[in-house]
């Protein structure tokens, strides 16, 4: 009973709602339905959402949540980048099992390097309702995707294995094996991921001018990742304990096709990354003190993250780049939450950061930022409504080793209130969520060469968001569901930090330049049904406008122009219909049009496009005794080369097929 | 119910489609107007051409209308040589050649050595050649008539502007890809061996050349756009090539028939702008703010005919730009015209 209730409330640590396929995982789903409606949810995917749409990579997951863009500069390998109404790459943290993701010197997550073969679940938590126990630093910056690997959650069985082999078009394969075993007071697990893409194709998009015909060259790509976790639990007192330790290594060798350029011969630039890391967690459940019910965590990280640019055939005198560049990411922390019977929560924590920058450029920084934060919360709940209010300070230090002087220390605040009255009526609820967060310039915009400036000041961003749900009244074992979802939303992003040319067209610098307004909304729509004669349905539905404009100087020339890169309308659609053991996903994509610069005109306008994917599972442990799961399926049925960010053309139609081996 | 949703989302999909019709080729020979070159911003392939007819027309995206492809990605300069124009589209590493009469493209040379692109960055022509610096450190040589490479002179880094004086190119050797440790020099080839003949110190980052009608060569040395500020430099024909500074900043330079040197000034620092008139003859400065720029945002370049000077305004370098109209005998300001993206070289088209 022990052994199972610690099961449990791992569980509960990590996640709200189930993503696995086990029967401890779907009694806990039922213990949650008794909940009433919670507005705002994080937008959330399950291993089965995950399984049935296949995406590449996290990014193509993630372009399917309302309201998100992803900056797609290619398919597999190619940067892909979030930004969250108009907000920046930089506004949102990647937390991986808990752990935030650190790179100081971009600031941001590439989410084409993180494969989801090891992906249980993934969300998107924008109102800090999420139940996974997150580190101080991310709960501060908000707009968080957090996933947890299945590598790292519990196995409930003596030992489980998993694999799987998957080859699709352009020459990728994508390899995965899994091994967890159970221990006496706990569980160890490691896990083996390599992907090896060729990545040649022919193209032929559309630009402003006619069609760009070619083959996409220099694009290969090659990345293996290798994480083990091990994790041990006791109990004393009835107060349970769980220390994990997690650590993994990758390495990725990516070529850079960069964009089209018209005539011109492939680039022959690329790309090695190497990164490690080790995280340590020590969780608490059910201390109690004085009537508060307390769950905390303390917790370090480690991480490595080099990087080695190199361009063979650069014009300098030396006739080629060798940039490297190491960073070092260490953070320390403690998050607690605490519950006083139903109605009051209290959280608050403190953590320290230190980014260190080393590279092989002379003209380049060593940069050393110190970073303390500190975080308070409560929540109580009234009769009718939920009112939530936090405060997070962060105080900055930055110390160029390079040439011993420090930049001005910075002290931000990130003020939140969220006012959720969930039942309006019915089964309709509502809530109104403030924010006030901000970003620091990465050591890149700071200090890269003659583009980068060191007197950039954060860039701020206010977010005001009213929210609508409405939900159908739960069955048992959940056999039917909808959901529907409307947000409307006001943004203010102060101090954008922007790249302009200063010097020349070679030479640009980066720049406080005014600010951007958001107004929009997004609608989303989930309907599940299981039927009795074992078949199943799932729609989901989601569109956005967003109108994300240059409020910078009234009279300019893009005064009041839609951002570039933001699209205005986007919209996705997936449906998926099981039998048995047959599934069938139809999902479909629309990115509408954008502009490749903030002025808005013809010459710059990105044309919008529309991906369709057919997916199809085979679950052979069905009606077989064979523990194996297959996949197969379309992809951008329709073959035409898109291009999300001018002259970086996607791949046409590809195939894929994939088998699952699990145990 | 799922078909309907389909059926919808398929009509995005068809709606999605949609196209903006090409401008139609102009099929009349023998125009006159001018010609501008827009740069375009790397990577966005968006180089083009305006053509201003002489009733004051503006025709943009006018290499595609006439083509009906694009141009390429950042068009750098371009002269008139002959019955021909020369383009050169350094990205994209290629010189189009356009028939002046038709403005239509006539060939397209490709700069790549051993699989490398060049980068072709200026363009001057004398004899029956055209001369291309490129950014692999080489003049290249290329026949008029076969539009081949005939021979390649080494210089310096990253080569710049170039220019002929007495049977000699000069070529401002700018190290850019090097920055911050430019290069600091202008080689001289002599045009009958195609051998350096001279190798002359100017100062950090060379960049435009112009040469008067005495071979007098004229020398923009950039600076690190910071601390070493810009300069003009005058390399004096008449004395084996001595240098002396005409103690004006400089950022492009263009010499008319009447060996007027018009200077202009981007200033980085402040972001201000300025025209300055050379008496290229006596070497001395007739003004030093020929116009009032102050409504002028990033000066790219100039152009001066019989009656006209010609302001090219880059806007910030991400805007459209605008062609900015002078009267050149008092520089009164007369109208502007929108261009394309950061125009930068001006010529005359008259057949």
């Amino acid at each position: 009973m022990k052994l199972i209730s610690t099961i449990l409330l791992i569980f509960c640590s990590s996640v709200l709602l189930s993503q696995g396929d086990s029967t401890e995982v779907k009694t806990f789903n039922e213990v949650q339905i008794i909940r009433p409606v919670i507005p705002e949810q994080p937008q959330r995917f399950t291993t089965e959402d995950i399984e049935r749409l296949q995406p590449l990579d996290l990014g193509t997951m993630l372009q399917s949540i309302p309201s998100v863009s992803i900056k797609n500069y290619g398919d597999v390998g190619g940067l892909k980048t979030l930004s969250y109404r108009g907000m920046g790459a930089q506004h949102n943290v990647l937390m991986v099992n808990g752990f935030s993701v650190s790179n100081a010197q971009t600031g941001m997550a590439d989410y084409s390097q993180v494969p989801v073969e090891n992906v249980s679940y993934i969300e998107h938590d924008v109102f800090g309702r999420s139940n996974i126990l997150p580190t101080v630093g991310a709960s501060m910056q908000g707009n968080v995707v957090s996933i947890l690997t299945k590598g790292r959650q519990l196995n409930y069985s003596k030992q489980s294995v998993l694999a799987s082999y998957g080859i699709s078009s352009f020459g990728q394969h994508d390899i995965f094996a899994l091994y967890k075993r159970k221990l006496k007071k706990g569980a160890f697990g490691i896990d083996f991921n390599q992907r090896f893409y060729q990545g040649d194709y022919t193209y032929n998009f559309k630009t402003f001018g006619g069609d760009v015909k070619g083959v996409r060259e220099n694009n290969a790509y090659q990345s293996s990742f290798l994480n083990f976790n091990y994790i041990r639990t006791w109990e004393k007192n009835y107060v349970y304990k769980v220390f994990e330790v997690l650590g993994g290594y990758a390495h990725i060798a990516n070529e850079l096709p960069g964009a089209v350029l018209l005539y011109a011969m492939s680039n022959d630039e690329e790309l090695n990354s190497e990164k490690g890391y080790v995280n340590l967690s020590l969780q608490s459940y059910n201390k109690k003190v004085k009537g508060w019910s307390i769950r905390s965590r303390s917790y370090a990280s480690f991480q490595t993250d080099n990087n080695q640019y190199l361009d063979p055939t650069y014009f300098n005198s030396a006739g080629f780049i060798d940039h490297r560049y190491q960073n070092f990411t260490h953070y320390y922390g403690h998050y607690a939450k605490a519950e006083k019977g139903p109605r009051y929560k209290l959280n608050w924590g403190g953590e320290f950061e230190n980014n260190l920058l080393n590279s092989n450029r002379a003209d380049f920084a060593a940069p050393n930022r110190l970073i303390g934060k500190a975080l308070t919360a409560g929540e109580v709940k009234f009769s009718k409504y939920i009112v939530k209010g936090s405060l997070g300070a962060r105080f900055v230090l930055e110390h160029n080793r390079g040439n011993n002087t420090w930049r001005d220390p910075i002290l931000a605040l990130t003020p939140e209130l969220l006012v959720d009255r969930p039942f309006l009526f019915r089964n309709v609820g509502a809530f109104v969520w403030f924010q006030r967060s901000f970003r620091l310039p990465n050591f890149n915009e700071l200090y890269y060469s003659q583009i980068g400036n060191i007197a950039l000041d954060p860039e701020k961003v206010n977010q005001l968001n009213l929210g609508v749900k409405w939900h159908s009244k739960y069955t048992v074992k959940n056999a039917y569901a909808q959901e529907f979802n409307a947000n409307v939303f006001g943004n203010l992003i102060e101090d954008k930090i922007l790249a302009i040319p200063t010097k020349n067209l070679f030479i640009w610098s980066m720049q406080n330049i005014g600010q951007v307004g958001s107004l929009g909304g997004d609608v989303s729509y989930v309907y599940r049904k299981k039927f009795r004669n074992n078949k199943y349905m799932q729609l989901n539905v989601n569109y956005t406008y967003q109108r994300v404009v240059d409020l910078s100087e009234r009279g300019s020339a893009t005064f009041g122009h839609q951002i570039a890169y933001i699209p205005e309308h986007s919209a996705n659609f997936s449906g998926t219909f099981e039998y048995r053991n047959v599934g069938m996903t139809h999902s479909l994509n629309y990115i509408g049009a954008r502009y490749a610069l903030n002025q808005n005109i013809p010459q710059n306008r990105v044309d919008g496009f529309l991906t369709y994917d057919i997916n199809l599972s085979l679950d052979l442990r069905w009606n077989t005794k064979l523990p194996v799961r297959l996949n197969a399926g379309v992809k951008n049925v329709g073959g035409k080369n898109y291009q999300y960010v001018k002259s970086f053309v996607l791949q046409g139609r590809s195939y894929y097929i994939k088998l699952i081996y699990e145990i | 119910m799922k078909f309907s949703i389909y059926a919808i989302l398929f009509g995005l999909l068809l709606g999605a489609c949609k196209e903006d019709p090409l401008p139609d080729s102009d099929n009349t020979e023998g125009k006159d107007g001018l010609l501008l070159l827009n740069e375009g911003l790397f990577q966005q392939n968006n180089a083009s051409l305006s053509f201003i007819a002489e009733d004051g027309s503006v025709s943009n995206d006018y290499f595609l209308q006439q083509n009906g492809r694009l141009l390429g990605d950042t068009g750098n300069d371009m002269i008139v040589y002959g019955a021909k124009v020369y383009i050169v589209v350094h990205a994209s590493s290629t010189i189009e050649v356009l028939d002046k009469s038709t403005l239509k493209s006539e060939a397209q040379i490709n700069l790549q050595f051993q699989g490398v692109n060049q980068l072709p960055r200026f363009v001057t022509g004398y004899g029956p050649n055209i001369y291309v610096s490129t950014y692999d450190g080489y003049v290249n040589v290329i026949d008029t008539s076969s539009y081949m490479v005939t021979n390649r002179v080494e210089v310096g880094n990253n080569p710049e502007g170039l220019v002929v004086s007495n049977d000699k190119i000069f070529v401002a050797n700018s190290g850019g890809l090097n920055s911050p440790n430019y290069d600091s020099t202008v080689s001289v080839i002599d045009l009958a061996t195609l051998q350096i003949s001279d190798e002359i110190f100017i100062g950090a980052n060379p960049g435009e050349l112009a040469v008067d009608s005495e071979g007098d060569v004229y020398v923009v040395k950039r600076g690190n756009y910071g601390t070493d500020l810009s300069e003009l430099f005058v390399l004096d024909a008449q004395n084996n090539y001595q240098k002396s500074n005409l103690g004006v900043a400089a950022t492009s330079l263009f010499m008319d028939k009447e060996d007027k040197l018009w200077i202009t000034h981007l200033n980085y620092g402040n972001n201000t702008n300025n025209v300055a008139l050379v008496d290229a003859q006596q070497e001395t400065i007739l003004s030093s703010a020929y116009i009032d720029a102050s409504d002028i945002q990033s000066l790219y370049g100039v152009f001066v005919d019989e009656d006209y000077l010609y302001c090219l305004d880059a806007r910030g370098f991400t805007l459209s730009g605008k062609l900015k109209k002078y009267l050149k005998s008092t520089g009164e300001f007369l109208e502007e015209l929108d261009t394309g993206l950061n125009p930068n070289t001006l010529v005359k088209i008259k057949n």
